[in-house]
Order: structure tokens, then sequence, then C-alpha cells
């Protein structure tokens, strides 16, 4: 797809430009550069944009988190309360103060529940 | 034809560094010659040459051209003017550093919105004329003094100026150069553009080059021959 | 048109050519720019991709969690509670869950014991998520011992790991049975960890909330909508120590930024006079200027912002992993489905691009209306 989109972006540069090896010495000149500079970094853009619509299957994982009734991402297990964060008491990560430095590096990214995500 | 009537300017009016360089200046260019302005330094050739040429504006009194009174143009206008009438050769070259003598020839031509190939090869054709063709890609930094004129002069033609002004088109230069730069202004001359230099060089005026000379002292003209 | 076109082609070739007359100066605010944003926009797009991937691997989550409290901790809840809950209008399904940590000495890490509700493993045996797997250099058929609640040493016997597609929700889990679980952990039968609620209408959810709250006082009731609002809530960009540093980088450069394009130097505002004398317009410089401005930023946009992609999703987000980790042990291996959102592209784009050309257009128009004979008066 990005190659396509190079390939058909230097054609019609080379088209539309003919007087790029007009300049002195066999310089471009200063716009055609950006002109190429800019198409490739749009065709990269493309291609980043092309890339983002592929969907990677993530039905094994969904299904599995269906049959365990899972509730939370294992992204933190530092700590426990961090390890399923909706589960935990909402003033776990902040026992200290609410503006208390966090212990856990998890702690510092995440946030508490807001005051009235829970019936608690 | 260039026509200056009572023109004054005055530099920082009010204040204690106030500077008068024109007072009631009167005075007529004729097309197609070679004007110079004559007197030491500090005699207010320079203000005269940028009041002309539309770099600056009077204080009081008029400059007309070809009967237009240029001091009241809006600034548009007079752009315009510098941009296609005049062409400036300033006395310390005044090249833009790190660009290219070609670039630099070119720059007057950037905002014209004329193709790119025609302003490349008229550039490339001035340069030949002025013996600088092997020169188009050298940073202008790098010029000597004689083709740092040169090249001044060449981007002041790349819009093909009926009238060229050259502020002391000699003062750095040693005679050999100064010869050849006159040589340069004289098949100018030929191609009936209109000159107007200061000097106060005598080479400048023993060239039989100067048709019209305008003596100038603080700010006056004091001769004119 | 054409004659408008050419114009600004010939002030770009100058703006070109004045970018490279600096070339170290605008190369080193160029690296800075791409860094920049390369730095932003992985935030931006780590955060987002990671906030939808929790939504959709937890799409199907329990509608409603009910725990219980005790001296306003959590604590096992009696399964004689599920009965009540079932015969709540609305609610169609009520299991109890046995999940728990435990903390593996040989790791140092805690991992999560729960018992499936379908397809637990035999008795003495486990699957375990690949992550924790790998850490241990486990495989199935080896033999995995762990000393439980009573002091006694278990053996589980591995008969297979959780797919490595899953690592994100599954990387610490050890499954075990039900007889199993209450053994190790001395949890006497007729007590689960917490319950789960399916509920007919998920809009009544909240409604039966209030209920169950109302009926079991001293109960903690987790909705699947404040589990989404939790994960929506991570990495929240107000928040955490990524955007404090971004933030200091950030000013690093508006320093920067601002000294380069606030600062006209004598040589800048002398060339400014060169090229009104020789006929631009005060308008042409601004231009040319915008251009030298626009190209930077835009350059500095597009590669920052296409680094930053491929850094995210091909690249892992390896920049993050360790600030993500933190202390963590058990980390898990995932890949995050790429998105672009590109009412955020747009946003990044404008965030990136007008600040700065706006920043090197300021001053310039102060020097662009002077009077030009001054280049003449030197």
């Amino acid at each position: 797809m990005a190659a396509a989109l190079a390939f058909a972006y230097v054609t019609v540069a080379a088209w539309a430009t003919p007087e790029i090896k007009v300049s002195f010495s066999g310089r471009w000149r200063g716009s055609n550069r950006v002109a190429w500079v800019f198409g490739l970094g749009l065709i990269a853009l493309l291609a980043v944009l092309a890339d983002a619509t592929r969907s990677p299957d993530r039905s094994a994982a969904r299904s599995l988190a269906r049959e365990l009734q899972l509730t939370d991402l294992a992204l933190f297990n530092e700590a426990r309360y961090a390890r399923h964060l909706t589960q935990a008491d909402r003033h776990a990560a902040f026992q200290d103060h609410p503006m208390a430095l966090e212990h856990f590096p998890a702690g510092a990214l995440t946030v508490p529940m807001s005051a009235d995500a829970r019936l608690d | 034809m260039i026509e200056l009537s009572s023109v004054d300017k005055t530099y920082n009016a009010g204040k204690a560094n106030e500077y008068r360089a024109g007072r009631g200046v009167d005075l007529r260019i004729k097309p197609g010659r070679v004007t110079a302005l004559r007197g030491p330094s500090g005699s207010g050739k320079t203000t005269l040459l940028g009041l002309i040429g539309g770099l600056t504006r009077p204080s009081s009194g008029r400059v007309r051209l070809d009967g237009r009174d240029i001091s009241a143009l809006p600034e548009r206008f007079l752009t315009e003017l510098r941009r296609a009438t005049f062409g400036f050769v300033f006395q310390q070259f005044q090249l833009i550093r790190g660009l290219s003598v070609l670039e630099n020839v070119m720059l007057p031509a950037a905002p014209t919105g004329e193709p790119h190939r025609q302003v490349v090869e008229r550039a490339m054709d001035l340069l030949g004329q002025l013996d600088l063709a092997d020169r188009a890609d050298t940073p202008c930094q790098r010029l000597s003094g004689g083709e740092a004129q040169r090249v001044a002069i060449a981007r002041a033609l790349i819009n093909d100026p009926p009238i060229l002004i050259a502020d002391e088109p000699t003062a750095h230069l040693d005679s050999a150069l100064s010869l050849q730069i006159l040589a340069i202004l004289g098949e100018l001359r030929a191609q009936g553009r209109t000159l107007i230099v200061s000097s106060h060089d005598p080479l400048v005026f023993d060239a039989g080059l100067v048709e019209h000379i305008v003596d100038l002292r603080d700010g006056r003209v004091v001769a004119e021959q | 048109m054409r004659a408008w076109i050419e114009r600004q082609r010939c002030l770009i070739d100058f703006s070109v050519a004045n970018l490279g007359r600096r070339k170290a100066r605008n190369l080193g605010l160029l690296g800075a720019y791409i860094l920049l944003v390369f730095l932003l926009a992985s935030v931006v797009l780590y955060g987002d991709a990671l906030r939808r991937e929790a939504r959709l691997l937890l799409a199907d989550a329990p509608d409603i969690v009910v725990q219980r409290l005790s001296a306003g901790r959590h604590d096992l809840i009696a399964a004689d509670r599920l009965d009540a809950l079932r015969a709540l209008r609305g609610v169609r399904r009520a299991d109890g869950r046995l999940w728990g940590y435990h903390y593996d000495p040989t790791l140092a890490a805690n991992t999560t014991l729960q018992v499936p509700l379908v397809n637990p493993p035999g008795p003495g045996e486990t699957v375990l998520g690949a992550t924790l797997a790998r850490a241990r250099g486990l495989n199935p058929g080896d033999t995995l011992a762990l000393r439980g609640d009573d002091g006694a040493i278990r053996a589980f016997r591995i008969t297979g790991l959780l797919s490595s597609a899953s690592e994100l929700v599954s990387a610490d889990l050890m499954l075990v049975n039900e007889a199993d679980y209450r053994a190790f952990f001395g949890i006497p039968a007729g007590f689960y960890t917490d319950l789960a609620l399916t509920v007919g209408n998920p809009a009544e959810a909240g409604k039966i909330a209030e209920k169950i709250l109302t009926r079991q006082p001293g109960s903690r009731v987790i909705l699947k909508d404040e589990m989404r609002r939790t994960y929506d809530a991570v990495f929240n960009w107000r928040q955490g120590l990524l955007l404090t540093f971004l933030g200091t980088v950030l000013a690093a450069f508006a320093l920067l930024a601002w000294d380069k394009a606030s600062g006209l130097s004598a040589e800048e505002r002398r060339e400014i006079g060169i090229l009104k004398a020789i006929g631009w317009e005060t308008g042409d410089v601004m231009r040319m200027k915008f251009w030298e401005g626009a190209l930077l930023s835009t350059c500095a946009f597009l590669a920052g912002y296409v680094l930053a992609y491929l850094h995210v999703f091909h690249g892992g987000g390896a920049l993050f992993e360790p600030i993500l980790k933190g202390w963590s042990v058990l980390y898990p291996k995932f890949t995050l489905t790429p998105q672009i959102d590109l009412m955020q592209l747009a946003s990044l784009f404008f965030l990136s691009v007008l600040p700065y050309t706006a920043a090197t257009l300021a001053p310039v128009w102060r020097a662009a209306t002077l009077d030009p004979d001054e280049v003449m008066r030197e």
C-alpha cells in the first residue's frame, strides 16, 4: 500500500516538475525539495492511517475474559489494589493522604476513582 | 525625468541627535544619462539616493518621477517602484550571507511570480555578462570585493529596471577593479538606462562617463555641471 | 493562479535556503521539535490505545459485582446471599467468584489464583497465564509447588497455558478448581470472594444496585460502567509522571523556540531591510518567514507523529514499558490495536504547528515595517 503510494507520488512528481534539473548545478529548487520531503511525509502518514485500519483478532482474549468474568487488565501487579483497580477500595492507593506521593509507580499513573463512580 | 523640489530630510526629528541630511534640495535628473552626486562623506549623497529611489520619504518637499509625486505614494506602490523601476547597488554590497551568488541575484524577482526557469536563465545571462557565470553556486561571503560588487550589480538588474542607483560603486575597490566597474556602468548607459551614482572618487569623474555632476555639501546642492 | 503559485514557490525556495544557512541550529531545533511531538503523540496514542483495549477486552465483564465490607475492608461474602440476589427482579444470573492473591517468594510477585466457572482444572492441576509461566520457566507437564495457607506445600501439575494473545488480561493468572482453592487458602465452603451478577437489561443495573444496597447494607456494589470509567481514567492525561516529565520538555522547548523566534538578531534585521530595499513587500517578508516556521514545524509534526505511531503500535511502546512496568515482575507482553482518531490527529497538528509559526512571525512583523533606507545608511 505504502509502496504503491510512493511509486504513484514519484511518478506524478517527476511529471509535474520537469524543471527539477534545470536548477543550477543539478541541485533541486528548494520548493521541489520541500515538495518531495512533504510528499514522502504524507505518504508515511497515509501508510500509518492505512495501517491503523487493521484490527487484530482479540476474540481469544475477549472470550477468556468473559469465561473467567475478569474485570481488570493485568497491567500493574506490583500492588494488589493496582492489579484489580476496579475491585479495590477506593482509597487503597491513597491510604496516607490524597495528596501523598504514591509508593508504587503504577499508583502515580492511575487516578483514584472519582467520588461519584461508586455507590459505597 | 526625476524632479526633486525643496526636499528636506531630517532624521531623529526633535531629538538630541537630530540630523538634517537634506536641506531644500532642488534637482532635475534627465533620463538616459549618467548623473553623479559628488561630495565628502556626510554631505547627504546617500540620503538623496534613498529619496530618489523611494527607500525613504522626504520630511518635506516633493519627489516626482515622470510627473508623478512618489513621496506621497502608499508603501505598496513604493515597493512596486523599488522592484520594477529602480535597481539598487548599495555601498556595502548588502548581499545576503549564506545564500549563493545566483540566489542573491534572483532575490528581487522572487515576489514577482515570474516563472522560475525564466528568472534563472536571465540571472545566468547577467552573471555571464559580468564574468561571474562560474561563481553562480558560490556562497556570496566567499567572494572578493570586485566580485561582490558585480553580483550586486547583477542583482540590481534582474528585474530590468530603467534606472540604476549606485552608492559609491568604487569605494571598496582598487583602481583596476574600479575601472572594470566603470566599464560595466558605461555599458549600462549604452543600453539606454538612467544611471544615478554617488561618489567622491576622482576616478569616476575622470572616466568621462558622467554627464551631469551635482556637488553636495551639508545636505545642500552647491553646484551643478 | 500560476503566478501566485510561482511566487509562493520562490518564497519557499528562499525559506529553504534560509533554513539551510543556519544548518546546525535549525537541525537541532528540528530534532528537539520532532522529539517533543514524538513524546506527546506517543503518550496520547498509547493512553488512548490502552483505554480502548480495556473497553474491548472487558466489554463482557460482569454487570454488577457485589462485595461484602467488614469494618471498611473487603471481606468474604456468604454464599446464601446469592439466592436473595437471584430473587431480585432483573437479575438474570448470579455466581460466586473465587479469586485471591498469592505472594510467590520465588518471583517476589503477587499471582492471582482464580477458580473458573466452566472447565475447571482437575484436582491438583492448574492452568497458568503465559507471563507467569514464562517468568517461572514453566511448561505444561511441569509441577508448581506453593506453600498454602496452612503452611503445607501443595504441588500443582500444569496442564496448560492460557493463550499468549490474552496476556493483557491473564498475565499472572493461575487457574485451579474450587476444592483446591478452598484448601489452599483455607476458605470454608459457603463463602465466596465476591458475587458477579448478570442483569437482563444493563440500563437497569443502577436501579438494581440501589436495591441491593438497601437489602444488604454493608455491601459494596461495583457496576460495569464504573469499571469502564476506571480504565477511561487510567492515564487520564492531566495526571501522572509522563506529563510532568513532558511539561519540563515543553517548557524547555518553549524557551528555545521563544529565543529563536523572538530575538531577531541585528543580522536578521539587516537582511529584512535589504529585502525591502530591493522590492519585497512587508507581506513577502512575512510570507517567507511564515513558510520557514510552517515548514519546520510541519516537518517535525509529520516525523514525530509517524515515529510515535511506529513506537506505540509496532515497537510495543518500548519507551513507556519501564514506566508502566514500575515494580511489576509479571509484566504482560501485548500489542495494542492501532487506531487513529482524526480529531486527535488534527488537534495535535494544530498544537504543534500553529504556536511555533505564530512565534516566528510576530517579531518579523515589527522589523518588516521599518524604513528600508536604514540599509543604505550603515
